[in-house]
């Protein structure tokens, strides 16, 4: 476990097996996962309150995995992804699955960047980089057109997300 | 001088095929639909790389290409596709990481073509019979300058996944 987040994220296991977990560098306050909802101790008000979908669960759970990425796991010398673009990528899958957004894939990359993918119902394929110098990079394409490649903007993604291609 | 003979550029022709390892373990680079991902044919940025490194297909085996088999599965370009996409395809035998690897090859855009790379793509506009309305709409193709994630993409989308070791 490596972040406020990792702890937070919950599994499929319901209330019965609900964990109460303490992060690091913090000793006065903690996040509990009772199976429907984050409570924050310090001030005991409910910070969330959703599921995630089985697709974000999994994308988190690989997401997770990256943390024991040895360098030059990919055989061409690739570098192993920071904690901070893992968690990002993760907060990123979160915050989308809220919008009913599930990912498609999610993948380290050679340079220790990570990608989450989604596809929308037309077919668009859109790739949002999370690289390790806290930038993001989005692609958007459609078969072998190009429909967008530049910084992120949450209004470009969700447009293309949405099924927009313009 | 038996080391310089070993090391001998050669041209790779368009009927030629590039082979890429993909990794196909978690963390892999191989899509839930089997297509791999752009990541696979990113160059590595942290090296200052702005090639691809593949083998020539003609100058290699599968077995020693993809090095682990119970880790890797090798992806197919073909060296005609590469260059409709205007990239270069520079024979690079020999280098520092692999010295045994003679069949190494780099897919180069304009900016990372290897110093002695001789491999410069001409953009092909086809028959233009005559000013015509249709030709002046049409957008001339431009030679990417560096492999960007665009252009990663499109040689991912183009890569197709050899049956070896697997005979699905």
């Amino acid at each position: 476990m490596n972040d406020l987040l990792d702890l937070a994220i919950p599994t499929q296991q319901r209330r019965e097996n609900a964990a109460t977990l303490r992060p690091r560098n913090c000793s006065s306050t903690f996040v509990s996962y009772t199976g429907a909802q984050y409570v924050n101790s310090a001030e005991h008000t409910v910070l969330e309150e959703y599921e995630l979908s089985s697709r974000a669960l999994e994308a988190l759970f690989r997401l997770q995995r990256f943390h024991e990425l040895k360098e030059d796991w990919d055989s061409y010398g690739a570098l192993v992804p920071k904690a901070m673009t893992i968690l990002a990528a993760k907060q990123f899958v979160q915050a989308m699955d809220r919008k009913e957004l599930a990912p498609y894939f999610v993948s380290p990359g050679p340079s220790g960047e990570l990608m989450v993918e989604y596809r929308s119902e037309g077919g668009v394929e859109i790739e949002v980089h999370f690289h390790g110098d806290g930038s993001r990079l989005l692609l958007v394409t459609e078969g072998d057109a190009i429909l967008y490649e530049g910084p992120y903007t949450e209004q470009k993604f969700l447009k293309h997300a949405a099924g927009g291609k313009g | 001088m038996q080391q310089e003979a070993r090391a001998e550029k050669r041209a790779i022709v368009d009927a030629d095929q590039l082979l890429r390892r993909v990794r196909f373990t978690n963390p892999d680079h191989v899509k839930p639909d089997g297509s791999a991902s752009s990541f696979a044919f990113t160059p590595r940025k942290h090296k200052g790389e702005k090639a691809l490194s593949v083998d020539a297909g003609s100058m290699t085996m599968h077995e020693r290409s993809i090095k682990k088999a119970a880790e890797y599965r090798l992806y197919v370009l073909q060296v005609k596709e590469v260059r409709e996409m205007l990239l270069s395809v520079c024979h690079d035998p020999c280098p520092a990481e692999e010295p045994e690897n003679q069949a190494h090859t780099l897919i180069a855009a304009q900016d990372g073509r290897p110093a002695g790379c001789t491999d410069v793509p001409s953009v092909n506009e086809g028959p233009i019979p005559g000013i015509t309305a249709e030709n002046l709409k049409r957008p001339k193709p431009e030679v990417p300058l560096t492999i960007t994630a665009g252009v990663a993409k499109k040689l991912a989308r183009a890569s197709r996944r050899l049956n070896y070791p697997d005979r699905c």
